[in-house]
C-alpha cells in the first residue's frame, strides 16, 4: 500500500513538473540563443587586449642562447663535463631530434627562422609553432594545474593577464626535453642535458613596440641549476606574405639517427628515384 | 655513387655543431673548405627537415661522380627566395658547398648558381651567418661560385 502511494506521488510530481515546465522552461531554441550576448562579449574582449595576434613572430636568433646561466648543481656540472668531453672526442651527440622528435620547451619556441603565431579564443590562447608543427595550448579559464599533469613536450600551460603582460606558467615535461648547460669555460655549443622532474617555466610576454614582443622567462630546475635561470628574448612581427605560417612535415626526413650506435645516416633516398 | 655509399658514419668527425638550428650536428662538414660542384641535377628532394640536392658532378679529368648535397628546410628556403621548381633533373648547376670531413661525396650547400644566372642562397649551410639572415629576406650571397674546383 505504502509502495503504491509512493509511486502515485512520483507520477503526480512528474505531471506537475511537465505542466510547470511547459509554462516556464525556455524552449531549446531559446536555450541556444540566450548565452549569445555573453559569448559575443568574450570575443569582443579579445579585441581590447594587446595585439599579439596580427602576423607572425620571428625570434631571429639561435636556439639555446641562454647566455647567463646560474651555477650548476654538482650532478649537472659533472654531467655537462662528461657531455663536452665526449663531444671533444668526436662522438655524435645528436638526439631523437635528428629523427624529428620535438625538442620541447623552451627550445621549440626559438627556431630563429620559423615563426610562431598567437591565436586567441575566450578559453585559451593557442601559440602555433611552425617548427615541429606544434601548438601550445595556454588555458585562460582560471584553472589550476593538474596534480600532476601528464607529461608532454610542451608541458601544461596556464595563463593570465597582468595588465598588458601575458603570464604563462608551464609544468609537466617528458624526460626527452633537454636544457642547454654551459659549465666553466663557456664553450661555443652548450651541453644539452635532460631536465629535472621539477622543471617549471614562467613566461611574461609583452609588447615593447607594436612590432616587438618581449618574452622574459624564468626557468626553474633544481636538478640542474642552483638558482632560477632568467632569460629574455625578443620576437619581431612579420606581416609579409613570406612570413606567413607554412606546413612543416618533418616525418619526410631523409636523415636517420640511430641512438643505440650513435650513427647518423643521412641523405637517404626515399623519393621517386629510389 | 650507390645508396650505401652515401650512408655516412659520422663518429669520426670532430668539432662542435656548426648550426644550432639544425636537427642534427653539422660537424661532419668541414667549414674551412669550400668547393664548387659543377654538374647536372639528378634529383632535388624538397623535404623537411632538410632538402637534398643530388648532382652528377663533372670532374676536371672528364669523369663524373654523384654528390649528395644537404640544404636547409624548405620553409626557410622559401623565405630566402627558393621555389621547389627551381631545380629539376637535367638542369646544369654550380653549387658552393662545404664538403664532408671524411672525404665522402657529401656537402653542405650555401649557394646554387643556375644556368639562367640566378643564385639561390642557403645561409644556414655556411658559417658566420647572423640571426637576421636566417629569419627571412634576401641573404648576402656571392654572385658567382667561390669554391675551389672539384678534383
Amino acid at each position: 500500500m505504502k509502495k503504491q502511494c509512493a509511486q502515485r506521488m512520483t507520477l503526480y510530481a512528474a505531471l506537475l513538473g511537465a505542466v510547470l515546465c511547459a509554462v516556464t522552461c525556455p524552449s531549446p531554441r531559446a536555450a541556444q540563443t540566450n548565452p549569445a550576448p555573453v559569448r559575443g562579449e568574450q570575443w569582443s574582449a579579445i579585441g581590447r587586449l594587446p595585439d599579439f595576434w596580427r602576423g607572425t613572430w620571428f625570434t631571429r636568433k639561435f636556439r639555446y642562447d641562454f647566455t647567463r646561466l646560474p651555477p650548476l648543481t654538482k650532478n649537472a656540472a659533472a654531467a655537462a663535463s662528461a657531455y663536452l668531453r665526449e663531444q671533444t672526442r668526436g662522438r655524435n651527440l645528436d638526439t631523437s631530434v635528428a629523427n624529428c622528435t620535438s625538442p620541447g620547451m623552451p627550445a621549440v619556441m626559438d627556431d630563429g627562422s620559423m615563426p610562431i603565431k598567437f591565436l586567441p579564443t575566450p578559453e585559451m590562447i593557442v601559440i602555433y609553432l611552425e617548427g615541429y608543427s606544434q601548438a601550445r595550448f595556454v588555458h585562460m579559464d582560471g584553472r589550476r594545474h593538474a596534480q600532476p599533469p601528464n607529461p608532454t613536450f610542451l608541458g601544461e600551460s596556464i595563463g593570465h593577464w597582468e595588465g598588458d603582460t601575458l603570464v604563462v606558467d608551464t609544468i609537466g615535461f617528458v624526460p626527452q626535453v633537454r636544457l642547454p648547460v654551459r659549465p666553466g669555460s663557456n664553450p661555443r655549443a652548450p651541453a644539452l642535458l635532460p631536465h629535472g622532474p621539477n622543471m617549471r617555466i614562467v613566461e611574461r610576454f609583452r609588447l615593447l613596440t607594436d612590432d616587438t614582443l618581449e618574452v622574459k622567462r624564468t626557468l626553474y630546475d633544481d636538478a640542474l641549476f642552483t638558482q632560477p635561470v632568467e632569460h629574455v628574448r625578443h620576437f619581431h612581427r612579420d606581416t609579409s606574405r613570406e612570413g606567413e605560417l607554412q606546413e612543416w612535415v618533418c616525418s619526410d626526413n631523409r636523415d636517420y639517427f640511430d641512438e643505440a650506435t650513435g650513427i647518423l645516416y643521412y641523405g637517404l633516398h626515399t623519393g621517386p628515384t629510389r | 655513387m650507390s645508396l650505401k655509399s652515401i650512408v655516412l658514419l659520422t663518429a669520426a668527425t670532430v668539432g662542435v655543431a656548426g648550426s644550432a638550428l639544425a636537427h642534427h650536428s653539422f660537424a661532419m662538414f668541414d667549414v674551412a673548405k669550400t668547393i664548387v660542384i659543377r654538374g647536372t641535377v639528378k634529383e632535388f628532394a624538397w623535404v623537411n627537415p632538410h632538402s637534398w640536392l643530388y648532382v652528377i658532378a663533372q670532374k676536371a679529368d672528364g669523369t663524373s661522380e654523384e654528390w649528395a648535397l644537404e640544404c636547409s628546410s624548405p620553409n626557410m628556403m622559401i623565405r630566402w627566395g627558393w621555389n621547389a621548381r627551381d631545380l629539376k633533373p637535367g638542369d646544369k648547376v654550380a653549387v658552393d658547398i662545404h664538403p664532408s670531413r671524411d672525404g665522402r661525396h657529401v656537402g653542405s650547400v650555401f649557394a646554387v648558381y643556375l644556368a639562367d644566372g640566378r643564385v639561390l642562397a642557403d645561409p644556414m649551410g655556411r658559417t658566420g651567418v647572423s640571426g637576421d639572415d636566417l629569419a627571412r629576406g634576401k641573404p648576402k650571397t656571392p654572385t658567382q661560385p667561390i669554391g675551389e674546383p672539384l678534383k
